[in-house]
């Protein structure tokens, strides 16, 4: 049985909403009058979906999405949106909202907006499923020394470790801080060989000296190399330069307050707060980044509704 | 085609408001540092109280915006006015712990109260 969680303030509109989803062979449906409502309701019987009001007393629509999607990531929550309130439905569609229909529309769209989100949703827990009993997987890059490329390797190897489940989403974006400043290590201290020292001098210079080399040989013709090791226990990262290396015990301590206002080793330091491990070759053009399965997150799967 | 703006700026009576539009990941590093730079220049040209710095939309940053909020704040310094951080995510919060920025710009929860103490109404949280 498909239970449908129906969360609005208003008896009629739940009744109408419900009236509707209730003639569909399958589906059952529960209901909620305010946000709050919804939480205490989740808590007692997960549903397959929640299709909300956006404007309710003591926590809205939006309110409701966002605790939806940290709570309980699998369940789609669909929104039923009144004229005069599209700025915050597409407000609640970027928190993390699966679709909306407008309350006007309700007889003619619904059960059609909601079949579709299921199947999608189906989709999405089988994926899930699946990716919760990935044993092993990796993944390699040689990518150009170019700054825009930075951005898409760190996305995907942070969707890869919240595919898998591997951490929560905080853990997620440290990786992706650690993973973003071994990139640019590599990038502009690694294949540029310009050094933090410049930028402690002057800024614009440190910059203007990477813009040139960037389109000259040798700097510019070399490559990083990524590769990614992951397993339900750790996640192995190493970041390759092709330049000459360098010594990181040669940088100054960024957390003495004298150095404080000196532009050098907060990334390397970001990089150590937030792996568990963190060591460089011996010429130290490639660094080697371990994250370990936080502890809380061990042997955890995601809320999954019944049935 | 035309990169995004790294930073929204809005003036709030002797307060500039630099509101980050998203995660700072997405930007390239240049444009960060440059954008800061203008900034620079134009609170040298037009002083203000204070300089409030929104990480609404920003749920991390890295060691490219430390830089470019270090150089905000040292000239901030050298003029007398304040650098005060807001809405900064949990993850920022640790950034700023690690780095030791913590101990010398105020973070307030929301960017009213940032504003008043960028204007120098209210005090910093302790």
């Amino acid at each position: 049985m498909t239970r449908i969680l129906i969360v609005d303030d208003s008896a009629m509109d739940r009744r109408l909403a419900g009236g509707l989803l209730d003639k569909r062979e399958g589906w059952s449906t529960l209901f909620a009058a305010d946000g709050l409502d919804a939480l205490e309701q989740l808590e007692l019987h997960v549903p397959d979906l929640v299709l909300t009001d956006m404007q309710m007393p003591r926590m809205n629509g939006l309110e409701l999405v966002s605790a939806v999607r940290k709570e309980y990531p699998l369940i789609p929550v669909i929104l039923m949106t009144a004229q005069g309130s599209e700025e915050i439905a597409v407000q609640a569609l970027q928190a993390g909202a699966a679709s909306y229909v407008p309350k006007r529309r309700l007889s003619h769209d619904l059960v059609d907006v909601v079949e579709r989100v299921l199947d999608a949703a189906g989709q999405d827990r089988s994926f899930s499923r699946l990716m919760n009993r990935l044993t092993r997987a990796e993944a390699a890059f040689v990518l150009e020394n170019d700054l825009t490329l930075i951005p898409s390797v760190v996305g995907y190897l942070q969707q890869e470790v919240a595919a898998m489940r591997f951490c929560d989403e905080t853990e997620r974006l440290r990786i992706g801080v650690a993973l973003e400043e071994a990139l640019l290590n590599a990038y502009y201290h690694g294949n540029l060989e310009v050094s933090s020292k410049l930028r402690e001098e002057d800024h614009n210079a440190y910059y203007d000296l990477a813009r040139d080399r960037a389109e000259r040989p040798p700097w510019g013709d070399r490559r990083i190399h990524v590769y990614a090791r992951f397993s339900p226990d750790e996640t192995v990262y190493q970041i390759r330069d092709e330049g000459p290396g360098f010594d990181p015990t040669s940088l100054p301590d960024p957390t003495d307050p004298a150095n404080l206002e000196r532009p050098c080793g907060r990334g390397l330091l970001l990089m150590q707060t937030f792996m568990d491990q963190v060591t460089f070759n011996d010429t130290g053009n490639q660094v080697t980044m371990v994250k370990r399965r936080p502890e809380h997150n061990r042997d955890a799967e995601p809320a999954e509704a019944e049935g | 085609m035309k990169s995004q703006p790294v930073f929204t700026i809005s003036r709030h009576g002797d307060v500039l408001v630099a509101a980050l539009n998203r995660d700072v990941g997405n930007f390239a590093e240049a444009q960060i540092v440059g954008e800061m730079n203008r900034l620079v220049e134009r609170l040298k040209a037009a002083p203000v109280a204070g300089v409030v710095v929104d990480f609404e939309h920003a749920a991390y940053f890295g060691s490219t915006m430390l830089e470019a909020l270090r150089l905000l704040w040292t000239h901030l310094r050298t003029a007398g006015s304040r650098l005060v951080l807001c809405c900064v995510s949990d993850v920022g919060h640790e950034i700023l712990e690690v780095a030791h920025f913590d101990s010398v710009w105020p973070v307030s929860p929301t960017r009213e109260e940032a504003i008043q103490v960028a204007s120098g109404k209210a005090d910093a949280a302790p």
